[in-house]
């Protein structure tokens, strides 16, 4: 077998050497080819070679430090510590073998773009409220979403003349239940998120007022206002609460109240400070501005016939471009905003899908496309190449844009505006048809998993949809790996008569 | 290679009293501005991870910016000394570096460098242990 390995400690001397030492001489002994990079106070030395990193077999990292691992990329990666590495190298050769990964990179550069991977910390406070609220927008939607598939009476010539559920039967008082359940889950939302993003900043002081907060900013009745502050809200009370409770934590209580301050003394103040700042200074103001912009939003989508398609274009676009970077993240997080919060402000009936919907629809376009790409242009890639497609092709029916990124970090300019483009396109023509995404996975299985509503054949058009998206990204990767090969064939031209 | 400094029959009770030896040591010898400074600087690395290896071996160093040069100084112990080793095995044995945070001075690093891959030779090992007199030790050391 073919091994490289690079090590690294702290200090940068004894054991970034010891351990290079050791694996090396296990390595022959086994009868293993082997090379290791040492990154020590010295610097690197015996540096692998881009020649070596294709034709290796393993890579071991044995290191206390940061490494950069971005020429690892498609290779088999095992990661540990010298320790190992020093005490049991044949253990870790063993354990190397059997548990290495595919490195398939969360946060590659490419240029200025880093893909993958955000270190913006707003973000992921932000993600982290979103990650606990997506089970339940994805249970109460879909509960809601079927409960109201029931609740159309429809004439015979399919027109749809009533909402509603018939409660005297039993299926219909069940279904009407349903939705309330749905509406239930939509209601406890958004004080979940918010107590989520003020966890990630505070830790768990920080959730009963963050909760609490939120809650009371969406109840019109308790503000006194025509509706609730919404998302918007919820996002500013999370991190209001979130580094209050930072703040307070810092304070040095005096030793005997210090175990009550974190489950009483510091919730109790957060709280009262949050309905003092939620009732009097920032409820009604984010309200009424939350009611001007839906309301902005509502007037240009009817009244433009082109604005859907253009809303959901760039939302798509979006989560193309960076493939779960902060420009995806954002765009992520806004789509799904100003769905939940269109729904609990108007209903179901009133609530805004399209940048939810185009995000979500746009969300596999990158890894289809880079994998239906290496289906379509054989020859421009090589086979460990090849597997990265299938592995994106995996990782896209599932919904993760990430899939991408290993074909972006090494061809920026080629993949980075096919992915865009084939993204926007799978926004917009979603946005165009008005499907509805209420929850579930944003791929083309979404539409069998989650539920697509309300179209005359909503699977096949979602299904339609994305799929162009896909296909427009694949074409214009071959377009652009043609025009890459060739550019590159000049250039090796240019370098022999030069040569010459 | 040359080592900087080789003691045998160094009387040491606790890890304190080793840190504080081979911060003198290094001091005297002007390796380092700072006992006290090197001192953090040995226990910040070894909380971190500890140096113990095996065979009765330890390789306790300190990486500041009160280190004037780099340099490597071999003690053996009369008395085992509790540490915490990959082996469980009490040390008699101690390497322990000096590490400027500035790397000016490539060859001196390289030194350092050379002796920490010959301590997982086994057979460098038992010579060490084996060795009896300084002359022994630095013959072992010059013919790395």
């Amino acid at each position: 077998m073919k091994i490289l390995a690079i090590t690294s400690c702290a200090a940068g001397i004894a054991h970034t050497y010891m351990a290079a030492e050791s694996i090396e001489v296990k390595a022959k002994e086994l009868g293993h080819e082997i090379k290791v990079e040492t990154q020590g106070t010295i610097g690197k030395e015996n540096e692998l070679t881009a020649k070596e990193i294709k034709a290796a077999d393993l890579i071991i990292i044995a290191a206390e430090v940061h490494v950069e691992l971005d020429r690892f990329i498609g290779k088999r990666v095992y990661i540990t510590d010298t320790k190992l590495a020093i005490a049991n190298p044949e253990q870790l050769i063993a354990n190397a073998h059997a548990e290495a990964t595919v490195y398939t990179v969360k946060g590659a550069q490419a240029g200025d773009i880093t893909l993958g991977k955000t270190q913006s910390s707003v973000i992921k406070h932000l993600m982290n409220g979103i990650s606990y609220m997506m089970p339940m927008v994805i249970a109460a939607g879909l509960l809601l979403a079927i409960a109201n598939v029931f609740a159309f009476s429809a004439d015979d010539t399919g027109k749809i003349t009533q909402w509603g559920w018939d409660v005297e039967t039993s299926f219909g008082l069940m279904m009407s239940k349903m939705f309330a359940v749905g509406q239930v889950g939509f209601k406890l939302m958004i004080p979940l998120f918010a107590g989520f993003v003020a966890v990630s900043i505070a830790d768990r002081p920080a959730l009963a007022p963050a909760m609490i907060g939120a809650y009371l900013i969406n109840d019109p009745e308790f503000l006194g206002t025509e509706a609730g502050a919404g998302f918007l809200g919820a996002i500013v009370i999370g991190f209001f609460v979130g580094y209050l409770v930072k703040y307070l934590k810092k304070i040095p209580w005096p030793k005997i109240v210090q175990p009550l301050v974190p489950i009483m003394i510091i919730p109790l103040i957060a709280t009262f400070i949050v309905f003092i700042v939620s009732f009097y200074l920032i409820g009604p103001p984010i309200s009424i501005a939350m009611k001007g912009l839906y309301d902005g939003m509502t007037y240009i989508t009817d009244t433009y016939t082109a604005a859907p398609f253009i809303v959901g274009a760039i939302f798509g676009a979006a989560i193309g471009f960076d493939l779960g970077g902060p420009v995806n993240k954002t765009a992520l997080i806004v789509g799904t905003a100003i769905f939940t919060d269109t729904v609990s402000r108007f209903g179901i009936e009133g609530a805004n899908f399209i940048p939810g919907t185009a995000t979500q629809a746009a969300i596999s376009v990158a890894p289809l496309g880079a994998w239906l790409a290496t289906i379509l242009y054989k020859k421009y890639y090589a086979s460990n190449e090849k597997v990265l497609g299938n592995n994106a092709a995996a990782m896209g029916m599932v919904g993760i844009s990430e899939g991408a990124i290993p074909f972006a970090a090494s061809k920026p300019l080629v993949y980075i505006p096919a992915n865009v483009i084939g993204s926007a396109v799978a926004g917009g023509l979603v946005s165009v048809f008005g499907l509805k995404f209420y929850g579930g996975i944003g791929s083309p299985l979404g539409t069998f998993i989650g539920y697509i509503g309300e179209q005359p054949i909503p699977y096949l058009t979602w299904i339609f949809c994305v799929m162009s998206g896909v296909v427009v990204t694949a074409l214009l990767i071959g377009v652009g790996l043609k025009i890459s090969q060739k550019k590159q064939a000049k250039l090796d031209e240019e370098l022999v008569k030069v040569e010459e | 290679m040359q080592i900087d400094y080789i003691e045998i029959n160094a009387e040491i009770r606790t890890q304190q009293q080793l840190f504080e030896h081979i911060a003198h040591i290094w001091y005297r010898l002007e390796y380092i501005s700072d006992q006290e400074a090197f001192i953090v600087d040995l226990k910040a690395r070894e909380s971190e991870q500890s140096t113990g290896f095996i065979d009765g071996f330890a390789i306790p160093h300190g990486k500041g910016a009160t280190v004037l040069r780099p340099g490597v100084l071999y003690l053996k112990l009369t008395n085992p000394l509790t540490w915490e080793t990959m082996d469980g095995q009490a040390i008699t044995e101690v390497f322990s570096l000096a590490i400027p945070t500035d790397n000016s001075e490539k060859v001196h690093l390289q030194n350092l460098a050379l002796i920490s891959r010959k301590l997982v030779n086994q057979d460098f090992r038992t010579k060490i242990k084996a060795a009896t007199t300084v002359e022994d030790l630095q013959a072992l050391f010059i013919n790395i």
